[in-house]
């Protein structure tokens, strides 16, 4: 298992065409991928979860990967939160 | 009779009987059910699920290719939506411990997620819960047409009728069309809304933002959609009819005028010569396209045959396609793949590694030139085929010369190969460039010195100039085709274009757009590559034109830097002479 804290950077936060960025992300692993912040815990393959996290340019998100192929899910998820989604560019 | 105001959103006026989508769960009673029920209620959420994910698809599918990129957005983030895994857990574990109907356990995980969207404090995030919404009300009804067993307005036959809704998703637009309703009113919606986007393209009346419709109008009263003055009238009295049809005839004269057009000439009162084109991508706007009076295709997409699809189709297969378009419609000019960005070969998506930012990444040539056995593929197609008609090659999203002679060296290479195969191709087949990357823009002296022809696509110039995601709606409003970095960028290419006496058309919505006909007229544009539906106004512009006396207001709209004074000279300029190019005279 793998773990780590995320930010959010792109000016819009985490809306429905970012979300559906990172259920693509996720789906393209077999490992559990999970977002939470103190209210709410998200599967990373559920878009509405995703979204309801109402996570606003800066919150901090943590991220939790578990599972076969870990390793990989793990950077890439790390990567579109890195990239700010490739959002606001 | 009472009339309700929103905004007209496309042309015409329907007169005809309501059907009243209510979609509001409204005064609803939750159902409980018995143990034993348990399992048929989860087995009816699974299909409802199964059959809202296939409508979506199955809109995805139909929805014409020309149409907006952001309804094609809208639908996939909507089908991911329905595909929730988490969303078919919560909504199963309620029917199992709370004994709930699967239409109520999930009306009430709707209200969970509907309160935590309402209780958050970033206002657009908060926006979203109306996507949430209509994807649930949606997965709402399938489940209550199984439990009724009737499919709802899916089976019913609606032609003729006005569709009246809260909200329309782009998958109600399409069921619509399909449908031969005649018109709809809704809600929500504004002259931009994807929806009002999609009535333009279907070309039937509409009016949108009318905020109590659903409330006011029953089920089954007479009603007339007057897209014109933005007003849907109730129950009209005789007079009112009277004066509605009075105005549907008069309009309907002007489009049948409109339809004579068609085979008269482009030309202007000063007796310049237009050349008007069409863009297509559909098979069935092959039929369109030879209707509309336009004299050839400046514009033939083919990323269709690419999508929807597991496999690439093969080099016969493009060969085909494209040979069916050349010997209908004579003059074409076929625009290499331009998939990546927003449009996605579904063989081709790659899980996990999607690019962040797909309208800056590897899209048009840049992906043609990185996948050379799909490019070559397609070249060999093109230049088979060219030998059927007058036909030109166009390569999408360049952005520097290199990438023209990357390409162009592909190209030598592919017609060695067919000339060694000994297979019949039409080897002098003019090879031209979108001008839809700023730095092409600027750079279109050096382009026009060495492409055979330029073609402007203002669609996703505006975008990259002015920096804005049109499928962003934080961001539309900055969307502005009269920008005069955008207007500078367009006659720079036009002039480098004449420098060089290489043509060059401008095939993106500028083009289709009347409203913009004779400022580009103004800056030289020769040649306009549009929607089908559309030639007849612009060619009736173009014939009520003068281009020698345009210079005034198109110098003026350049000097203008405020956005409204350009608006206000653009609508003098084509108020000018103008005789009945425009609905509001036949009024």
């Amino acid at each position: 298992m793998k773990s780590a804290t995320l930010v959010v950077k792109n000016k819009l936060g985490l809306h429905a065409r970012v979300a559906a960025q990172i259920v693509r992300t996720a789906n393209g692993f077999e490992s559990e991928i999970h977002l939470s912040n103190d209210n709410h815990s998200a599967n990373a393959r559920g878009i509405m979860g995703l979204m309801m996290l109402a996570a606003t340019q800066g919150t901090t998100l943590n991220l939790v990967v578990d599972g076969t192929d870990e390793e990989t899910a793990f950077n890439a998820m790390k990567e579109i939160f890195e990239s700010s989604f490739g959002d606001d560019t | 009779m009472f009339e309700l105001s929103g905004s007209g959103v496309a042309t015409g006026i329907a007169i005809g009987t309501a059907y009243v989508m209510d979609r509001s769960p409204g005064e609803f009673q939750m159902r409980q059910i018995s143990p034993e029920q348990v399992d048929s209620e989860i087995a009816n959420l699974d299909l409802a699920l199964g059959n809202a994910l296939k409508s979506l698809k199955r809109s995805r599918d139909e929805i014409r290719d020309d149409a907006p990129h952001e309804i094609t957005a809208f639908l996939d983030a909507h089908m991911l939506m329905v595909d929730d895994p988490v969303l078919r857990e919560q909504t199963r574990e309620l029917i199992n411990n709370q004994r709930l109907g699967a239409e109520s356990a999930l009306l009430m995980h709707r209200n969970q997620i509907v309160e935590v969207f309402d209780a958050m404090d970033d206002e657009y995030l908060r926006s979203k819960k109306y996507d949430v919404d209509q994807v649930i009300q949606q997965i709402y009804r399938e489940i209550v047409n199984l439990r009724d067993n009737r499919a709802g307005w899916i089976e019913e036959d609606l032609e003729g009728r006005i569709l009246v809704a809260h909200d329309l998703t782009p998958a109600d637009a399409v069921l619509m069309m399909n449908k031969k309703m005649i018109a709809f009113a809704t809600d929500l919606g504004s002259p931009i809304s994807h929806v009002a986007i999609l009535a333009r393209s279907l070309q039937i009346p509409a009016v949108v933002g009318l905020h109590e419709s659903v409330r006011y109008i029953e089920h089954g009263a007479a009603i007339a959609v007057d897209s014109i003055d933005g007003k849907v009238i109730v129950e009209p009295d005789e007079e009112k009819l009277d004066w509605l049809r009075d105005r549907q005839r008069r309009y309907e004269r002007h489009r049948e005028h409109l339809l004579v057009m068609r085979h008269l000439p482009p030309k202007t009162l000063d007796g310049r010569n237009i050349s008007l084109l069409t863009n297509i991508e559909l098979p069935n706007e092959i039929a369109v396209a030879q209707d509309s009076g336009a004299t050839g295709v400046g514009l033939y997409r083919t990323e269709y045959l690419f999508m929807n699809r597991d496999a690439m189709p093969d080099e016969t297969e493009q060969y085909e396609s494209y040979s069916e378009v050349i010997r209908t419609l004579g003059q074409v000019t076929i625009r290499t793949l331009d998939l990546g960005a927003d449009k996605q070969v579904d063989g081709g998506r790659e899980q996990g590694n999607v690019a962040v930012n797909p309208a800056l990444g590897v899209r048009a040539v840049r992906f043609c030139l990185r996948s050379p056995e799909i490019f070559r593929t397609q070249l060999r197609a093109i230049f088979r085929a060219a030998v059927h008609g007058d036909v030109q090659c166009m390569i999408p999203m360049l952005s520097s010369l290199d990438e023209y002679h990357q390409v162009v060296s592909v190209i030598n290479e592919v017609k060695t190969q067919l000339a060694e195969e000994k297979l019949r191709f039409e080897p002098h087949v003019p090879i031209g460039g979108m001008i839809e990357v700023p730095a092409a823009a600027v750079t279109a002296d050096q382009f026009a010195q060495h492409l055979d022809f330029l073609s402007i696509g203002t669609n996703d110039l505006i975008q990259y100039t002015l920096a804005i995601d049109r499928v962003d709606d934080e961001v539309n409003y900055l969307y502005d085709p009269l920008h005069p970095s955008v207007l500078r960028l367009v006659k720079h290419t036009i002039e480098a274009g004449a420098k060089h006496a290489k043509p060059v058309s401008l095939c993106g919505e500028m083009a289709s757009d009347g409203r913009y006909t004779r400022l580009l007229l103004g800056m030289g544009l020769t040649i306009f590559s549009m929607d089908p539906a559309t030639v007849p106004e612009v060619k009736q512009i173009v014939r009520n034109t003068d281009v020698s006396t345009l210079a005034q207001y198109t110098d003026a709209i350049f000097n203008a830097t405020r956005s409204d004074e350009r608006i206000e000279l653009l609508t003098q300029m084509n108020d000018m002479r103008d005789d009945a190019s425009n609905v509001n005279s036949c009024a």
